[in-house]
């Protein structure tokens, strides 16, 4: 486990990569390519969102003040909640795949929302027991 | 499963924060417990009974919603066995 500060490291680094998403997208919107015939925005966001798996693995890796086996409950709670939605979420991904030959989630999409839905989740459940941000 | 946690800690004239340092966990934790929101392990249990200085029977108690015990069987297999 990293020391609690790394949570402070780690959202900063998906902040940068949200901004840097959103103006990869505003480039894009203004005609600017990175390469010929490759939109700048996939060209952002397949650095971006790298940036943004390290930032989030920071945030849940960080250990709390005072680590026990009621957080050690919060986080398996947090991760079987996170694991079924990213379950039905790749299930539905195969479905589109199915019917419309098209995958919308690869590898590094998975990661990315299985940690962000579980930072999330973990952060309501440490909100709600009291534990503070 | 209730609980007298509270009670016990402030008959010692305990804080939330003063018993979770004694057994080593967070003041969360202690919150939790008292508000029934988390049943401890027995580690933890018999770490709280100890510091209250009082057994984790008169600690923790089962409730109807937590199952019954058939202590009837037990008996009737003690009993054949015998």
């Amino acid at each position: 486990m990293l020391n609690p500060r790394w949570r402070g490291i780690g959202l900063a680094a998906v902040l940068l990569a949200a901004i840097a998403f959103a103006a990869g997208v505003a480039l894009e919107i203004a005609g600017v390519r990175a390469v010929p015939d490759v939109p700048i925005r996939e060209t952002v966001w397949t650095a971006a969102r790298f940036v943004a798996i390290a930032g989030l693995l920071a945030i849940v890796f960080a250990r709390e003040r005072t680590e026990d086996e009621f957080i050690d409950r919060l986080r398996l709670e947090s991760f079987r909640a996170t694991l079924l939605v990213v379950a039905l979420a790749i299930a539905a991904n195969e479905v589109v795949y199915f019917f419309a030959d098209r995958r919308t989630l690869d590898g590094a999409g998975v990661v990315l929302l299985q940690l962000s839905l579980y930072a999330v989740v973990f952060h309501a459940q440490r909100v709600r027991a009291g534990l503070q941000a | 499963m209730k609980n007298s946690l509270k009670v016990e800690r402030a008959r010692l004239g305990l804080t939330q924060a003063g018993l979770a340092e004694a057994v080593g966990v967070s003041r969360q934790s202690i919150n939790a417990i008292e508000k029934g929101r988390y049943v401890p392990s027995t580690v933890l249990a018999l770490k709280l009974a100890r510091v209250l200085r009082v057994r984790v029977e008169d600690l923790f108690a089962l409730e109807p919603g937590d199952g019954t015990v058939d202590v009837a069987q037990v008996d009737a297999a003690e009993e054949s066995s015998r």
